[in-house]
Formats: structure tokens, sequence, C-alpha cells
């Protein structure tokens, strides 16, 4: 398949912030792909300099052959986007928000109300076509943002962080639409801050952080990072922390990270075994355990793995397992 | 190329959104015109202390008991000036309503007459009450005929626009004020709606999704200014309407509906664009607000949208020569208060006004196009 974005060195400076530092990867045509990071990685700022809303300090962005620096108006008609903010225009019905973008992307005007329909019923809302898109709920507006950024039939869809606040049922369902979206030809990129979202959508993945790309390819090889074995995870408590992973080191060479009241250790040697004989270290050692559970590895691992601590929230505080990371905006 | 079309379709998108909050817009609109006239249209109902200097030549008794008589009833307030020449200057700067030249042939005709009264053209109401007053002294003391009604026409342009029509009569106040509210609402309305929209649509991000569309940008700001000029004539009807129902009329009649709607529409584009710079230099719609109100309720008062321009500290006056909602008060003035807009008149303020939209406009493009990079 041929690269349909190419990023090269891409760099973006806000002042002493280094937002996107020096970044270079490829989109396939027909993938999706998926750009994996916490609050701040970078994700948003790197998707407004493919959509010409910044300028980049450094680096050379190629999309559909073009050099994006000298062919802003013909990119902007190949990529259609669902920003992260708000998507539809509260005030206007469902109809008139797909109308006002026809008009701004020069849709043929024999072509508008024929769209329009089908957009309409591709989201869903033909019987709400003419209510004010604020009155709709999360994921109706997320669907009326998803058709309103096809309305041009562009070659390439980008979604910033397309179900941040919406729940698992609704999660569920844009996955399936763009999963949809995608099998019809379109290349879809997307933003995101769910693990569990990158793993089951993506074709590939980048995994950023703090403007650096620090891992990239499918789900599977990026799990890998992780190393082979399981990975092990004990939660303590709180008093007992210093001590079970002194204890891990001495007994049984194994380096945990702690994170919080929770260890977390990659398993090298055969882990069965090795698991039962944990359990009983810490049972003799009179650790008081809250769980103790071992599981293939997951992206959170592989963050874990590759910056020492889990997914980070807005103000830089790790936040708990990769149960808890969802919902946070 | 795209230009219009884009403009277009985002003008559609700015009526949309007026049209869904219009209750709350008129109500707004409203507000501002009834509070003002119901504090201010009330006050000033009795004439009395209209400012009067006389050029007294003959300096002889009869001339003294003249100029008692006109102050003697308190209506007036009678200065004395020694040369026609300062006296005049003071009509053409509005500081007096009207100036009595008493010549040295005083009481007697010796071929001219004995007294000449000067009265501005922009003292319109004043002169309908007190003009036949002075007349009527003047007769009782110089003898019938023996006096001459002159119209003072003021120098300068600008000058003219300053010495918008004075207040002073009866009900007129209403009238004065009621012209003046009209350019406050349309500059405040412009202040609003334009940059703040501004500020929250980029909060909201739909700038941003405007932006990523191959659009030109420019038509983002006109999309709202074309609008914003649509919108104040809603806002502008509200204002007259209201003014109505205090009694006001327009003495120019329906043609005055013209210069109104005219003058105010140029004057929305202007402080659309103005909002619109602010908006790219604040970034968030609290501080806007504070900075809206700062700026907008001073170029009100600098335009003598409440007291006469005329009656400001000199040094304020020359702020209001660069305050372009004066020019749009002036034409308000004329067209309300006085029924004819004299063609120096129109031509300043139309030209001031427009020169001000276009430079207000193209700065806005440009710096609206350099904060997004
Ligand atoms: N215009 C700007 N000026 C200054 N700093 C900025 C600007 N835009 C972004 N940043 C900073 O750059 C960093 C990356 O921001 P970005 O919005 O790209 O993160 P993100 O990965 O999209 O995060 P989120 O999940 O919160 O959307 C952040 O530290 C942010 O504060
Ligand atoms: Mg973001």
């Amino acid at each position: 398949m041929a690269d349909i974005i190419r990023i090269e060195n891409l760099t973006k400076r806000f002042g002493d912030l280094v937002a996107v530092n020096n970044v270079s990867l490829s989109i396939r045509e027909g993938e999706i792909f998926g750009l994996l990071g916490p609050n701040g990685a970078g994700k948003t700022t790197t998707i407004n300099m493919l959509l010409t809303l910044l300028l980049p300090t450094s680096g050379k962005i190629t999309i559909d052959g073009l050099d994006l620096a000298r062919n802003h108006e013909k990119v902007k008609q190949l990529m259609g986007l669902m920003t992260q903010e708000t998507v539809v225009e509260a005030e206007l019905t469902a109809r008139q928000n797909l109308e006002l973008f026809s008009s701004l992307y020069h849709v043929p005007a024999n072509q508008v109300q024929k769209r329009i329909g089908e957009a309409l019923e591709e989201a869903d809302l033909v019987q709400f076509a003419d209510k004010k898109a604020g009155t709709f709920s999360g994921g109706m507006q997320r669907r009326l943002g998803l058709v309103k950024a096809m309305i041009q039939e562009p070659k390439i869809l980008v979604l910033d962080e397309p179900t941040t606040g919406l729940d698992v049922q609704n999660r569920t369902t844009m996955w399936a639409r763009i999963k949809g979206l995608n099998k019809k030809g379109n290349t879809v990129l997307l933003t995101t801050q769910y693990l569990e979202e990158a793993d089951q959508l993506c074709d590939r993945i980048g995994v950023i952080d703090h403007g650096k790309l620090i891992a990239l390819g499918t789900p599977s090889e990026v799990k890998r990072i992780a190393g082979s074995g399981k990975i092990l995870e004990i939660v303590v408590k709180n008093n007992d922390v210093a001590r079970t992973a002194s204890m891990l080191k001495s007994k049984f060479g194994i380096a945990a990270v702690v994170n919080g009241d929770k260890l977390t250790a990659v398993m090298t040697k055969n882990s069965e075994s090795e698991f039962t004989k944990i359990s009983g270290a810490l049972d003799k050692e009179k650790i008081e355990v809250v769980s103790i559970g071992m599981h293939l590895p997951t992206l959170d691992d592989v963050f874990i793995k590759l910056t020492g601590t889990g997914m980070r929230d807005e103000t830089g505080e790790m936040k708990g397992g990769r149960m808890n990371i969802r919902g946070w905006r | 190329m795209s230009l219009l079309s884009d403009t277009l379709a985002l003008y559609k998108r700015e009526m949309l959104i007026f049209r869904a909050n219009i209750r709350v817009n008129l109500i707004r609109t409203a507000i501002f015109p009834l509070f003002i006239l119901l504090i201010f249209g009330a006050t000033g109902q009795g004439i009395n202390n209209v400012p009067v200097v006389v050029v007294n030549y003959a300096n002889n008794m009869q001339s003294q008991q003249f100029i008692n008589s006109l102050g003697s009833q308190g209506i007036m307030s009678v200065e004395s000036v020694t040369n026609q020449n300062d006296a005049l200057a003071l009509l053409d700067a509005g500081k007096v309503s009207f100036v009595i030249v008493i010549l040295p042939n005083f009481p007697t005709y010796n071929g001219q007459s004995a007294v000449r009264i000067y009265y501005s053209n922009t003292q319109y109401s004043v002169t309908s009450e007190i003009l036949p007053m002075i007349e009527q002294r003047a007769a009782l003391f110089a003898g019938p005929g023996n006096y001459q009604v002159k119209q003072y026409l003021p120098s300068s342009t600008f000058g003219a626009a300053l010495s918008t029509p004075v207040n002073g009569a009866n009900g007129s106040e209403t009238d004065f004020i009621f012209s003046g509210v009209i350019g406050m609402i349309v500059v405040f309305s412009a202040l609003f709606a334009g940059g703040m929209g501004l500020i929250t649509d980029r909060n909201a991000g739909f700038i941003k999704a405007y932006l990523v569309a191959p659009i030109n940008k420019a038509a983002i700001l006109f999309g709202r200014v074309l609008a914003g000029s649509v919108q104040s004539i809603l806002y502008i009807t509200v204002v007259l309407l209201i003014g109505l129902i205090f009694g006001s009329q327009i003495a120019m009649g329906w043609t005055g509906l013209f210069w109104i709607f005219l003058l105010g529409m140029i004057l929305m584009v202007c402080f659309t664009s103005v909002s619109a710079i602010l908006a790219s230099r604040l970034k968030n719609v609290t501080s806007f607000a504070i900075f809206a109100q700062a700026v907008g309720l001073p170029l009100w008062f600098l335009a003598g949208g409440i007291v006469p321009v005329s009656s400001l500290p000199s040094t304020l006056q020359t702020l209001s020569i660069i305050d372009p909602m004066t020019y749009a008060v002036d034409g308000f003035r004329w067209v309300i208060l006085v029924g004819t807009y004299p063609l120096a008149n129109m031509i300043t303020d139309i030209s001031v006004l427009l020169g001000f939209a276009i430079v207000s406009t193209l700065l806005s493009v440009i710096l609206f196009k350099s904060t997004i990079d």
C-alpha cells in the first residue's frame, strides 16, 4: 500500500515548549491509523499541522504526493475533520449543519441535497434532521459530526479523539461506523487516549508522549515492546509497597515499576510456577495483598515500559491501572 | 473567487444563530433605550438659561433696557461680548444659542435695522421657542420691523459635526437623547455580535472547522460584518419604535429613515470590525466583555450621545473628532431634530464613516489572518 501521508522530522515549538519533537511516520492509504497518547502529548498539534492550521517549526509533510507547504488548498479538499471540541453547531439543525459545510467545501449545488440525504441516513438522524443539534445527545452529535466531516467525500478522515466523553455503548457503535467508512476506502487518522480503542480499531498505531514518537507499528507489534512474558500486577497496602519491591528484587530478581500502591513487572521465567512462588513469598512476608494477577501485555504495559509510568491525566498525575483508563476529558 | 459564496455561507450561519436567539436580542436592544429615555427623557422640560450673547455697539440707556428685559425671566442667560466676531465664534462652536448685535443707531432706523439676531441652525429646538420671544422684545424696544433675523451657518465641516444640534426646549430632550441612543445600540450590538461571537466560536472550535475548509479566510469576518449590518436594521427599528412611544418624531419624515438606517448600517460595519480587532487580541470572553464596555460607553459620551459635543471640555472634543460614532450621531440629530441634513454635514458624516469602515475592516482581516498563523 502506498503512503498517503508522510511526515518527516516534524517539529513544532511553542516558545520553549516542544509540543511535537522530530516525529517521522507514514500513514498508508486505506488504513486506520491511531495516534495514541495522554493529554498534552502533542496529538492535536500534529493534526493541526496536517490540516494547515499550524505551520510546522521544521519538517516536511507530504499528503497524497503533494508537498503540504505549497498545496494548502488542494490538500484541504482531501481531508475531512471532526474536531476534538464541539463537533456540531448547537444553534443549527442537523440539516443546516450539513448545508453549511457543503457550502464551505464547495460541494456542487446539484449534489448538495442528495449528499445531505445520504449523510442523514448514514448517521441515523433522518427523523431529527430539522431539530437543533444542541438538543442531541453526545452520541448523536458525534454521528452528525462524523458525516459532516465526510460531506465533501474526502480521501482522508481525520478524527481528533472521536470517542472521548462517550459512554461504552456509543463508543462501540462509533467504532463500527469508523470501520464502516474505512471499508468504503477512506483512510482514517484518529487520535485517542484510550489504549483499548487503539488496540481494537486501528491497523497501526503511533504512541506519542511529550511530543516524541515512542513506538510505531501494529497493535500486536507495539505490545511486543512490553516483552514476551506475561505481566504481573500486585496491589498491596500502601505501607507495604517498598517492602514488596525490595523483596521481588532480592528473591526473584524482578525490577517492578511502582505506580501508587501498584507494582507491575514483566515475568521472564516460566510465569506460572514463578507466580505461585511469588504468592507464597508474599504470604510468608505477611504483606497485605489487595490483589494479585497476571495478564498478557497490553498497550498500557507498553506505556509503563516506555515511560516508566501509566497514562497521565492533564496535571501529569498518574492514572491507575488499565481498567481505569477511560472517560477523563 | 470563492470569497463571495463563502461569505454568504457564513452570513447565513450567523443569521440562523441570530434568529435562534431573536427574543434575547430584542429584549437586550429594548432595555437600554427604555431606561435611558425614562431616566433622561423626562429632565429639562422647562426652558431656562438658554445661552445668549449680546454685542452692544449702541451702549445707551435704551439698549441697556432691552438687554435687561431679555434676561428678566431667567429663560435666557445673557452675557456681553465686545465684538461681533467673538460672538459669532461662540455660536459657531455651539457654545451659545443666539447672538444679538445692537447697532450704534439703536433704537432708531437709519436705512439699516438697529438689531441683528443671529441663530445657528444647529439649535433647532431652542430656536422655535426662543426666537419669537427675542423678536417680540426687539419690536418693543426698537420698533416693529427695525430688526433683522439671520441664520448663521457653521464654518468648518468638522465643527459642524461637533456642534451637532443642541437640546434645550420642551420635550426635545427626549428627541435629543433618543437620537443618541440609536448610535449606542448599534455600537454595543456590533461590539458584542462581532467580537464576542468570534471568541466563543474560536473557543468552541468552530473557527478551526471553517479554516480547515478550502475557503477564503476573510469570509469568516466578512460573513459576520454582513450579518451585523443586516441585524442593525432590526436594532434600529426597535429603538425607533421606543422613541415613538416616548413621543419622539423624526423631523425629516420618511426620508429621514433612509439616512438613519444608512448611517446606522455603516456604523455597525465600523464597530463590528473594531470588535473583531479586539477579539483577535483578547483570548477570553470575560476580558473582551470588560474591554467592550470600557470602549463603548466613553465613545458614546464623546460622540455627544447624551451631552452635546460642544458642551464637552475642549480636550475631549479633540477625541470626539476621531470617534466615528460622532458622525453618525450628528446625522441622526439633523434628521430627527432639525429635519434637514445640510450637504456639508452629510458629506462629512458619510465619508468619515465609510473611510473608517473600510480601514477597520481591512485591519481586522489582516490581524485575523496573522493571529491564526
Ligand atoms: N497554541 C499553543 N500555544 C502554546 N502551547 C500550546 C499550543 N497548543 C498546544 N500547546 C501545548 O502543546 C502541548 C501539546 O498539546 P496538544 O493539544 O497537541 O496535546 P494533545 O495530545 O492533543 O492533548 P489532549 O488529549 O489534551 O487533546 C501541550 O502542552 C499544550 O499545552
Ligand atoms: Mg488534543
